[in-house]
C-alpha cells in the first residue's frame, strides 16, 4: 500500500496561504510562457475559475474573462522553504518516502502496521498533523505508487484537508486490500497486486484523461552531486526516471491523438486493448494501461535525510590566541573530511563564524579554487585569513560549515594553461584580499563601451583563460595613440582657464593640479557620449589632449553639467585624466 | 560651394537614419549645393532624393556604395561609394550593382575600362575593416586599376574620434604615393544630432543586439550628421586642397536622374521593331478592326471618338505602349486566362476597342482626358486585372520572358517600419522582452488607434480621430475642413506639427505602452517613445509591388539597378512606383484578383456541366440580380459584401448598372471621410435637394446628383471653375494620389484657391470645391475604375443568382480571398439551398467540384496539411479502381501518417468497407502497415496477369497493389463514435469549417437560457421593433474598427441563421476590448436600432464571452 500527499498547484497555494487578501480575489500564478514568449497562466484559484479563467490561457485573454483578476509571480524561496516543511511532514509519516515532484510526496506504508489496519484512521491522523502546514492537501491511497498519485489529483479520489479558513477534514474510505509485507516478494511482478475495489477503481476511471499528464509532471527530481536519495532496493535496477520520462513523452506526443479518440477519462484509456494500444502506440501505451489497472509497481526514490558538514564548538574558555583556535578547527576538518570522504565528496567552499565575547560575530565564506577533502590545505586556507583577523574579544564559539561537492576527476590537459597548484594560489589571492579587502580583487576586464576607463574585476579562475580574439570593434582602441598613457585613477579634478567655442570649452591653461601651465598645443575635442537610453547611465564628457609649456602631454576630461541645455552659460567640470609617455 | 560627397539614407536599410529628403532638406537650410547619397548596394533613395533636392534648388548626385569581397589577391573586402560622373558612368552603376545583387558572391570584372567608365571612386577611412597600411595600400591599386588613375580619390573624415588622425596621415601619405587626389567629406548618416539615437538603434538591429550590449559597435558620438559648411570648412582648415578638390569633383560630375536615358520599348512585328508610324498604322487598324466586333456598325460619334484618340495617341507618340499592351492580354485570351483592363484605361475607346478594357467609355460618357490629354506629356496608365495565383504568374512570366534577359521587372514596394514592427524592434533594442511587443500587438489589434505617427506627414495620410474633437483629423493634405473654417479668408497652411501628432492620440499610445508592461515611469519608457516615433514609416527593406511592371527593350539594367525578388523567377527595380512614375519610367500594372480567379473556376465548371456563360454578353438590367443587391444578400460577391456596402445597399437599392458603379465607388474612405455618402443618398432618396456648388457644375456633376464622387468630375470641377489646364489638372490627380506628398497636394490647393480668387468665385464655393478635392486626396476613385470594379461586381452577383452551385465552388477553390472564411460561404450557401458534402476520399477531387445545382462536393484541398503530392495519388489511384477497403486505400496512396491520421479525423475515410465512422479509422490507420520481405517487390504495374487479355476483360483496372500487408481490420473498433460537438471540433480543426451543424446550433441545443432574456437569432431580428433590448450570442467572423469611424467598432456575429451586425460604441469598445479582440464566441447586449432601408444593427453596451463547449477557433476577418 502506498499514500501519496499532493497539494494542489502547489506555486499558487503556497502564496495564497501567506496572502489571505489575494485569496478571496480572483488570482492566477503566471508562468514564463509559450514558445511565443507570451505570459501563460500556471494556477488559478477557485474565485478566478468561476469566472472562465483557467490555466494555460494567455494573460491578455485572462484579463478578458476577467478583469479584476490579479497576477502573482512565483516565489522559488518560498516554494522551497515550503517545500522543507513538506518533507518534514512526510518524513513524520513514514521514514520511506519518496519526494516526487514540488508539493507531492509518496510514502510507502508497507511499515506501518497501523496504517494498513485501519487506513482512515491513519489517513484522519495524518491529516490533522498536517493542519500547522496550512496548505490544502489531498492525501491517496492505492496499492500501487502512481495509482496513489494519481488519485491524489483528484478531491473525487482522495482524502482532503482544506481551510475555510478553519481545518476542514473529508475522509474517503475505499475499503483498499493491504499489501503484505513480504521482504520475499518481487515487486515487478504484476501478480502481487490485489485487485482494484470496484468504487475506487469507478472513481478513478472517472478521472480526467489530462490527469495523466499531471503525473508525467510529477517527475522525481534527478539526482544532485549532494543528494540524499537512495533507492529502495539498491540490488533492482531502478527504471523509474525513464519510465517517468517516457510517460511523459508518450502524452505529449499522443495528446492530441487519444483526444481524437474521444477518450475523456482514464476509465476510456483503460478500456482499450492493451495488445492494441501497444501495436499502435508502442511499449509505453501497454506501460500507462498497466498503471491503470494496477499491474504497474515501480520503485521509490527513498528520501534520506541529509548529511551535514558542519561542526560547532561553544568553548569553556574564551580563546585569545589564534594557536589554539587553529588546532581546534583541526580536529573538526579531520572530522569533516573523514565524513566527507566516507561519502565520497569533496568541499567546494567553507564557512568559518566566530562568537566573540561581547557577542559580536566573524562570518566568513571562503571558495575554494578546487574541490578538496585534504584538511591541511583547508586549515590552511583558514589560517590565511584568520591572520588577517583583529578579534575585539575573545572567541567563545566557532562553527565551520563545508559545501559539499563532486570531487574533481578532471586531468589537467596537455593544451591548457593551468595552475600548478591551484589551493596555493588560492592561498595567495586570500592573502591578497586580507591586504586590499573585499571586492577589491581580481582580474580587470575592460568594458566594451565608448567611456573611458571603464572595467570590471572578475574573479580569478584556477584556469586561465586563453585571451579572446580581438573583435573588430575594438580596434580603434588599438589605433587610439601611439604614446601610452598613465592614468590618474582616480582622475585629479582641476581648474582651467578656457574658452567657449562652438559647442565645447577650449582649455587654455591648466590652473591647479599636478601639471600647471599655459596650453601650447591642444589636439581635440574628442567629445564621447553613451547610455544614452537610460537616464541613470547617461554620460557624456569632452577629451582633449594637450601639452604644456614645459612639453608635458596630458589627457584632460570636460564633464558638462547634467541636464543642462545651454553648455555655454555652464561652468563645465574639469578632470585631468592621465599623463602620456 | 559646398558639397557632400558621402551621406547615406534610411535607404542604406540599418545604416542610415534619415529619409532622404529629410537629408535634402536639410542640407538646402544648411547651404549646400550639392549632396550625393551614394546608399549601400543600390541607389535606393536617389529618386527621392532627386525629386526633393529640384524642390530645394540643390543637385543630388547618384551614387551607391559597393562592398566587394575579396576583389583582390591581398584584400578581404572592400567597401567604397562610387559616384556617377555621366550617364555612361550610370548605366555602368546599374549594371555593376545588378551583377552584385542577381550573381550571388561571384565579383564582376571590373577590369574593362569600359564596365567602369564614367564612375569615380572613394577610398574611405571605413573602406576596409582593418586598415593597416599595406592592405589600403593594395586596396587603392586596385581599385586605380578597376576605375583608372582619374578616378579615384581618397577621402578623409574627422568625426573627432581619437586615433582618426593617425588613419587619415596613412591615407594622406598613399594619396600622395600614388597621386590621388584627396577630398573632404563628414559621411553623414542622419541629418541632425538627434537622429544619431535611432542610428544606434538600427546599429543593435544590425548586428541583432540590444543598445546595452551593443558597446563599441555604437557611434562614440553624434558627429556624423550633416554639418554646418563653416563647420566642415573649419574641420579641414587644415588641408584646403581636400575641400577645393571635393569642389571640383562635384563640379565634374553632370549626372542626375534627369537624365535617365529611358525609352519605352518599341512594338515587335516579327522579331523586328516597328517604326513610330508603323505602330500608329497597326494600332489604328486593330482599334477599327475590334470596334466593329464589339460594336458592330460603327456611328459616326464612334468613329469620330476613336479617330480623336488615335490621333492624339500618336501625336504623344504612345501607340507602342497600347501594342505591349494589347500584346499581354492577347496572350492571356490565348491561355483561356480572364484579363481585364482598369483604371482611367477604362475612359479609353481605344482601349474598349482593343479589348483591354470591358466598359464602353462612348456609351458611358466617360471623360478621355482623365486617361490622356494633349497637355500631359505622362505616360498612360494602364493596370489589367488577373486571376491571382498560377494564371497571373504564367503572365508576368510572360513578360520576363519577352524581355530577357533584364528587361522587364516588377518596381519595387518599400516596407517601412509599421507601429508593431517599429514597436517590436524598438523595445527589443532597448532590451525589454518579447512578450511585451507580443501584447502591445494584441492591445493594438486595431491601428488606428494610435498611428499617430504611422500616417506621419511626410509619408503617410490615412485620417485618424482627435480624440477629443472626435471628427478625423487629417494628416495629409493640408485642406481645412469646411465645418470650422468657413469664412476664414486664411489658408490653413501654416498647421504646427501638433496637427499631425494631437496629444490626445499620445496619449493613447502611452496608455497602450502602459497597458502592454512599460509603465510611463520606466527609465527607457521616453526613449522607447522616442525611437518609436522615429522609426515608423522608415524604410526597412524592399519588397515587391503587387504587380507593377515595368518594361524595357535595351536592358532594363542600364536604367535601374535589378536585384532578386523573394519570388522565385522574379526581378525588381530599386525604386518603388512612384519614383519609377517620377522618373518617367512605364509601369504596366498586372494585378492578381481573386475574384476574377474564382469567377473564371465558376466559367470553366458551368461549361463541364453544360451550362457555358459568356461574362461578355451577360444582361446588364437582370431584375434577379437587382434584387439580390437591394437585399443586401452579396456575401462572397466582388466589392458589395463587406458589412459597410451590405448597410449601404438596401438604402441605395440599385436597379441600374451605373447605381452599381456609384455603389462600389461611394463606400470608400474617401467619400465616407468628406461626407458625401449621406448627401448623396439624401438626395437620391429625395430628402435633399440637389445642389451642385456651382451651377457650372451641373454637366459634370448631374449624374451623381450634385455630389463629387469621381476623380473625372474632380478634376472637371478645377479645370470649370479654376480654369485649369490639363497639365494642371494632371497636377491636381498626381498630387492627390494615394501616399505622396501632402506638400504637393498643399501648393496645388493654393493654387486653386487663388485661381478661383481670381475668377471671384465665392468664399463658400471655393471651400466645398477644396474640401471636395481634400476628401479624394486619399483614396480618389475614379469613375471608370469603379465602372470596372462594377462589372466584375455585377458579374459575381449575377453568378451567385444564377450558378450558385458553381459560384460556391469557384469561391472555395480560390480561398483565402474576399471578406468571409470558407465556414462563412458554406453556411450562405446553405441559405441558398445549396449544401456542400464534406470531403471523402471516394468522391472528393483535388478541388471543390459541383454535385449537382443543390449540391458541392468538398475538395481535398481543403483538408490543411494533406500534401498535393498524397491529393494526386489517392485521385490517381482512385481512377483505377475503387478503394475496396480501408488496407486497400492505404496500400495504393501510402499517405504518411499524420495525412492517415488527418484523413481520418476529417471523416474522409468515411465509407470506406468496415470503416463505420471516424473514430473507426482513426484506430486503424494508427496501425502501421508492414512490408512482406518475402514477396515480390512492389512495381509500379503491379502483378501481371498471366493472361493480360482475358484479365483486361474481367478486371478493368489493372491498378497494383504493392506487397505491403496490412492488418485485416477487425470486426468492431473499441472506439465510440464522435459526438456532434466532436465532429464539429475536428473539423475546424482539420478545415476550418464544417459541413455539418453550425456551431451556434449545438450551442443552443445544451444552453437554454431563461425566458426572461432570451437570447435571440439573425433571423429573430426581423420581427423585433426598434429600440427593443436584446441579447444576441454568435460566433465572431468580422471585428473592424475603419479609421473613418471615430474609434467605435463593428462586429458580425454569426449564427445558424444568419449574420448579425454589432455597433459597438467607442467607450463600450474600450471597456471590452480585450474581450472583442481575444474571444471567438460572444454574447452581446444592447438596443436594436432599426436603420434607413431596414438594416438590423445591435447598438451594444455590454458584451461578454459565450463559453463554448468545445475547442474551435474559426477565422475572422479582423481590422482589416
Amino acid at each position: 500500500m502506498f499514500a501519496a500527499l499532493h497539494i494542489p498547484s502547489f506555486p499558487l497555494a503556497v502564496l495564497l496561504r501567506d496572502n489571505p487578501e489575494a485569496a478571496a480575489v480572483p488570482t492566477a500564478l503566471v508562468g514564463p510562457g509559450s514558445a511565443r514568449g507570451t505570459p501563460l497562466l500556471r494556477a488559478v484559484n477557485r474565485a478566478a475559475a468561476r469566472q472562465g479563467v483557467a490555466p494555460g490561457l494567455s494573460t491578455t485573454r485572462a484579463m478578458a474573462r476577467c478583469a479584476g483578476l490579479e497576477f502573482l509571480p512565483p516565489d522559488p524561496a518560498l516554494e522551497r522553504r515550503s517545500q522543507n516543511d513538506l518533507r518534514r511532514f512526510a518524513a513524520s509519516l513514514s521514514p520511506d518516502f519518496e519526494e516526487t515532484a514540488p508539493g507531492a510526496f509518496l510514502l510507502d506504508l508497507l511499515t506501518l502496521p497501523h496504517s494498513r489496519s485501519d487506513p482512515p484512521a491513519w489517513v484522519e491522523q495524518a491529516l490533522r498533523k498536517a493542519t500547522v502546514l496550512r496548505l490544502p492537501l489531498h492525501l491517496a491511497l492505492a496499492p500501487t505508487p502512481d495509482l496513489a498519485l494519481l488519485a491524489s489529483l483528484s478531491p473525487a479520489t482522495s482524502s482532503r484537508l482544506s481551510f475555510t479558513p478553519e481545518p476542514q477534514f473529508e475522509i474517503r474510505d475505499w475499503g483498499l486490500p493491504a499489501r503484505e509485507a513480504d521482504p520475499e516478494i518481487t515487486p515487478l511482478k504484476s501478480e502481487i497486486t490485489p485487485p482494484l475495489p470496484p468504487a475506487f477503481r469507478e472513481a478513478l476511471f472517472s478521472l480526467p484523461l489530462a490527469h495523466l499528464a499531471k503525473l508525467a509532471n510529477l517527475t522525481p527530481q534527478p539526482e544532485e552531486p549532494n543528494s540524499n536519495i537512495e533507492h529502495q532496493r539498491s540490488n533492482i535496477e531502478d527504471r523509474t526516471s525513464s519510465n517517468r520520462t517516457s510517460h511523459s513523452s508518450f502524452i505529449l506526443q499522443h495528446s492530441d491523438l487519444l483526444t481524437l479518440w474521444g477518450l475523456s477519462t482514464l476509465g476510456d484509456l483503460a478500456a482499450l486493448p492493451r495488445q492494441g494500444l501497444a501495436e499502435r502506440l508502442g511499449p509505453d501505451a501497454a506501460r500507462l494501461h498497466d498503471i491503470l489497472h494496477g499491474k504497474h509497481l515501480r520503485l521509490l526514490r527513498l528520501h534520506r535525510p541529509s548529511q551535514h558538514y558542519r561542526t560547532s564548538r561553544d568553548l569553556d574558555h574564551p580563546l585569545d590566541t589564534l594557536e589554539p583556535l587553529l588546532f581546534l578547527l583541526r580536529r573538526g576538518l579531520d572530522t569533516l573530511c573523514s565524513r566527507l570522504a566516507a561519502s565520497r565528496r569533496a568541499a567546494a567552499a567553507a564557512r568559518l563564524t566566530l562568537t566573540f565575547d561581547d557577542g559580536d560575530l566573524h562570518l566568513r565564506d571562503l571558495r575554494l579554487p578546487e574541490p578538496t577533502r585534504d584538511p591541511l590545505t583547508l586549515l590552511r586556507l583558514l589560517q590565511t585569513h584568520l591572520d588577517t583577523v583583529t578579534a575585539p574579544s575573545p572567541v567563545v564559539a566557532w562553527s565551520l560549515a563545508l559545501t559539499p561537492t563532486l570531487p574533481a576527476q578532471a586531468q589537467p590537459r596537455l593544451f591548457d594553461r593551468s595552475l600548478r597548484d591551484p589551493n596555493k594560489f588560492a592561498d595567495t589571492l586570500a592573502r591578497l584580499d586580507a591586504l586590499l579587502g573585499p571586492r577589491r580583487l581580481g582580474t580587470p576586464r575592460p568594458l566594451d563601451t565608448h567611456q573611458p576607463d571603464q572595467f570590471q574585476i572578475s574573479d580569478f579562475k584556477s584556469q586561465i583563460p586563453s585571451p579572446p580574439p580581438p573583435t573588430p570593434h575594438h580596434q580603434s582602441r588599438q589605433t587610439a595613440t601611439a604614446l601610452p598613457l598613465r592614468r590618474y585613477r582616480p582622475p585629479i579634478p582641476v581648474h582651467v582657464a578656457s574658452e567657449p567655442r562652438g559647442r565645447h570649452h577650449h582649455p587654455l591653461a591648466l590652473l591647479t593640479g599636478p601639471h600647471q601651465g599655459a596650453v601650447t598645443a591642444v589636439h581635440g575635442p574628442f567629445p564621447l557620449s553613451g547610455s544614452w537610453w537610460d537616464p541613470e547611465e547617461a554620460w557624456q564628457r569632452v577629451e582633449w589632449d594637450l601639452q604644456l609649456e614645459d612639453h608635458t602631454l596630458l589627457r584632460l576630461a570636460c564633464h558638462p553639467p547634467r541636464n543642462s541645455k545651454d553648455t555655454k552659460k555652464t561652468i563645465p567640470q574639469w578632470t585631468l585624466e592621465g599623463l602620456y609617455g | 560651394m559646398t558639397v557632400e560627397l558621402h551621406a547615406r539614407s534610411a535607404f542604406s536599410f540599418l545604416r542610415g537614419s534619415s529619409q532622404p529628403e529629410d537629408l535634402v532638406r536639410r542640407a538646402a537650410e544648411l547651404g549646400y549645393e550639392a549632396l550625393a547619397l551614394p546608399d549601400h548596394m543600390g541607389v535606393y533613395g536617389s529618386a527621392r532624393a532627386h525629386h526633393a533636392a529640384m524642390e530645394h534648388g540643390l543637385r543630388a548626385l547618384v551614387g551607391a556604395t559597393l562592398e566587394i569581397s575579396n576583389p583582390g589577391s591581398q584584400i578581404p573586402d572592400l567597401s567604397f561609394p562610387v559616384l556617377v560622373e555621366n550617364r555612361a558612368g550610370y548605366q555602368n552603376l546599374c549594371r555593376l550593382l545588378t551583377d552584385l545583387h542577381c550573381c550571388g558572391s561571384q565579383i564582376p570584372d571590373l577590369k574593362f575600362p569600359a564596365r567602369t567608365s564614367g564612375l569615380v571612386a572613394l577610398l574611405t577611412p571605413e573602406s576596409l575593416r582593418s586598415p593597416a597600411r599595406d592592405d589600403l595600400m593594395e586596396a587603392a591599386r586596385w581599385l586605380t586599376s578597376a576605375f583608372g588613375p582619374g578616378n579615384v580619390c581618397v577621402e578623409l573624415t574627422r568625426h573627432h574620434v581619437r586615433g582618426e588622425e593617425r588613419l587619415n596621415t596613412l591615407l594622406r601619405d598613399l594619396a600622395k604615393h600614388l597621386g590621388l587626389p584627396l577630398i573632404a567629406s563628414n559621411a553623414p548618416l542622419f541629418a541632425r544630432r538627434r537622429d544619431r539615437l535611432l542610428a544606434d538603434a538600427f546599429t543593435c538591429l544590425r548586428h541583432h543586439t540590444t543598445l546595452d550590449k551593443a558597446g563599441t559597435l555604437l557611434a562614440a558620438n553624434p558627429e556624423r550628421r550633416l554639418k554646418h559648411p563653416r563647420q566642415i570648412s573649419r574641420l579641414f582648415r587644415d588641408l584646403p586642397e581636400a575641400l577645393h578638390n571635393t569642389r571640383r569633383l562635384a563640379e565634374r560630375i553632370e549626372f542626375t536622374l534627369d537624365d535617365l536615358g529611358y525609352r519605352f520599348p518599341s512594338y515587335h512585328e516579327n522579331g523586328r521593331p516597328l517604326a513610330p508610324g508603323e505602330e500608329a498604322r497597326l494600332l489604328r487598324k486593330l482599334t477599327f478592326r475590334g470596334a466593329r466586333r464589339r460594336y458592330g456598325k460603327l456611328s459616326n460619334k464612334i468613329r469620330a471618338q476613336l479617330d480623336h484618340e488615335l490621333d492624339l495617341i500618336a501625336r504623344l507618340g504612345f501607340p507602342g505602349y497600347f501594342l505591349i499592351v494589347w500584346e499581354i492580354v492577347r496572350f492571356a485570351e490565348s491561355r483561356g486566362i480572364l484579363c481585364q483592363g482598369r483604371g482611367s484605361a477604362a475612359n479609353s475607346a481605344v482601349c474598349y476597342c482593343l479589348g483591354i478594357t470591358a466598359v464602353d467609355p462612348v456609351g458611358g460618357g466617360l471623360l478621355f482626358e482623365r486617361f490622356l490629354s494633349e497637355n500631359r506629356r505622362s505616360w498612360p496608365d494602364i493596370d489589367l486585372d488577373l486571376p491571382s495565383g498560377d494564371r497571373r504568374e504564367a503572365v508576368i512570366q510572360h513578360v520576363y520572358e519577352k524581355y530577357a534577359p533584364r528587361g522587364a521587372a516588377m518596381t519595387a514596394n518599400v516596407i517601412t517600419c509599421r507601429p508593431r514592427s517599429a514597436f517590436r524592434e524598438m523595445s527589443k533594442v532597448l532590451g525589454f522582452p518579447g512578450s511585451i511587443a507580443g501584447r502591445f500587438s494584441n492591445l493594438a489589434s486595431s491601428p488606428k488607434v494610435h498611428d499617430n505617427r504611422d500616417e506621419s506627414p511626410a509619408r503617410n495620410h490615412a485620417p485618424c480621430h482627435d480624440r477629443h474633437t472626435s471628427r478625423p483629423v487629417h494628416q495629409g493634405p493640408n485642406i481645412e475642413d469646411p465645418g470650422s473654417k468657413i469664412g476664414d479668408p486664411s489658408p490653413a497652411e501654416d498647421q504646427s506639427m501638433d496637427a499631425f501628432y494631437p496629444r490626445g492620440k499620445v496619449s493613447d499610445l502611452e496608455a497602450t505602452i502602459a497597458q502592454a508592461g512599460i509603465p510611463p515611469s520606466h527609465p527607457r519608457f521616453k526613449p522607447l517613445l522616442h525611437l518609436y516615433h522615429e522609426a515608423l514609416a522608415l524604410p526597412r527593406h524592399l519588397g515587391q509591388h503587387s504587380g507593377g511592371m515595368i518594361v524595357c527593350d535595351t536592358g532594363l539594367d542600364a536604367v535601374v539597378p535589378l536585384q532578386p525578388a523573394a519570388m522565385p523567377n522574379r526581378t525588381i527595380v530599386q525604386w518603388d512606383k512612384d519614383d519609377c512614375e517620377d522618373l518617367g519610367i512605364v509601369k504596366i500594372d498586372l494585378l492578381g484578383l481573386g475574384m476574377l480567379a474564382a469567377m473564371e473556376d465558376t466559367l470553366r465548371i458551368c461549361t463541364r456541366r453544360g451550362r457555358p456563360v459568356d461574362l461578355a454578353r451577360l444582361p446588364k438590367d437582370d431584375p434577379a440580380t437587382f434584387d439580390l443587391l437591394c437585399r443586401a444578400d452579396t456575401v462572397g460577391t466582388f466589392q458589395v459584401e463587406s458589412r459597410a456596402q451590405m448597410a449601404t445597399l438596401p438604402i441605395m437599392r440599385p436597379r441600374t448598372f451605373y447605381d452599381l458603379a456609384i455603389e462600389v465607388a461611394i463606400i470608400r474612405p474617401g467619400p465616407i471621410v468628406g461626407d458625401l455618402v449621406h448627401p448623396y443618398l439624401n438626395r437620391r432618396n429625395g430628402r435633399e435637394p440637389v445642389d451642385f456648388i456651382h451651377p457650372a457644375f451641373e454637366p459634370v456633376l448631374g449624374r451623381t446628383l450634385g455630389v463629387p464622387l469621381f476623380q473625372e468630375q474632380v478634376l472637371r470641377m478645377a479645370m470649370i471653375i479654376a480654369g485649369f489646364d490639363g497639365a494642371e489638372a494632371d497636377e491636381l490627380r498626381r498630387a492627390m494620389a494615394f501616399k505622396r506628398s501632402d506638400e504637393r497636394m498643399e501648393a496645388i490647393s493654393r493654387k486653386l484657391r487663388r485661381r478661383m480668387s481670381e475668377r471671384n468665385i465665392d468664399l463658400l464655393v471655393q471651400n466645398k470645391v477644396v474640401h471636395a478635392i481634400g476628401s479624394f486626396a486619399l483614396y480618389g476613385f475614379p469613375e471608370s475604375h469603379a465602372i470596372s470594379f462594377a462589372l466584375i461586381a455585377y458579374a459575381s452577383c449575377w453568378l451567385k443568382v444564377h450558378r450558385p452551385a458553381e459560384f460556391y465552388a469557384g469561391l472555395i477553390n480560390n480561398q483565402p480571398m474576399g471578406f468571409y472564411s470558407v465556414s462563412s460561404l458554406l453556411e450562405d450557401a446553405k441559405r441558398h439551398g445549396v449544401r456542400a458534402r464534406p470531403v471523402s476520399v471516394l468522391h472528393s477531387d483535388y478541388e471543390t467540384t459541383v454535385i449537382d445545382d443543390r449540391h458541392l462536393r468538398l475538395g481535398l484541398h481543403r483538408l490543411k496539411g494533406l500534401s498535393l503530392g498524397a491529393a494526386e495519388r489517392l485521385v490517381e489511384a482512385r481512377s483505377h479502381s475503387p478503394f475496396a477497403s480501408l488496407p486497400d486505400f492505404l496500400t495504393r496512396v501510402r499517405p504518411n501518417r499524420k495525412e492517415r491520421r488527418l484523413l481520418a479525423a476529417a471523416g474522409a475515410l468515411n465509407g470506406l468497407p468496415e470503416t463505420p465512422h471516424r473514430r473507426a479509422a482513426l484506430w486503424e490507420v494508427e496501425q502501421e502497415p508492414h512490408d512482406d520481405l518475402f514477396a515480390a517487390p512492389p512495381t509500379l504495374t503491379g502483378p501481371q496477369p498471366v493472361d493480360p487479355p482475358a484479365r483486361a476483360a474481367e478486371e478493368p483496372p489493372p491498378y497494383r497493389t504493392p506487397n505491403i500487408k496490412h492488418p485485416t481490420p477487425p470486426d468492431e473498433t473499441p472506439l465510440a463514435p464522435m459526438s456532434g460537438l466532436d465532429r464539429l471540433a475536428t473539423d475546424y480543426a482539420t478545415q476550418g469549417h464544417s459541413t455539418g451543424p453550425h456551431p451556434m446550433r449545438l450551442w443552443r441545443s445544451s444552453h437554454h437560457p431563461p425566458r426572461s432574456t432570451p437570447v435571440h437569432r439573425a433571423k429573430d431580428l426581423s420581427s423585433l421593433n426598434h429600440g427593443a433590448s436584446i441579447t444576441l450570442a454568435g460566433m465572431v467572423i468580422c471585428r473592424q474598427r475603419p479609421g473613418t469611424a471615430k474609434g467605435h467598432c463593428f462586429i458580425s456575429l454569426e449564427d445558424e441563421t444568419g449574420i448579425m451586425n454589432l455597433f459597438v460604441p467607442r467607450d463600450t469598445f474600450h471597456r471590452y476590448r480585450l474581450t472583442i479582440t481575444t474571444e471567438p464566441f460572444l454574447l452581446a447586449r444592447g438596443r436594436l436600432q432599426i436603420g434607413e432601408g431596414g438594416t438590423r444593427t445591435l447598438y451594444t453596451t455590454h458584451l461578454e464571452p459565450l463559453p463554448f463547449p468545445a475547442h474551435l477557433d474559426p477565422a475572422s476577418h479582423d481590422f482589416h
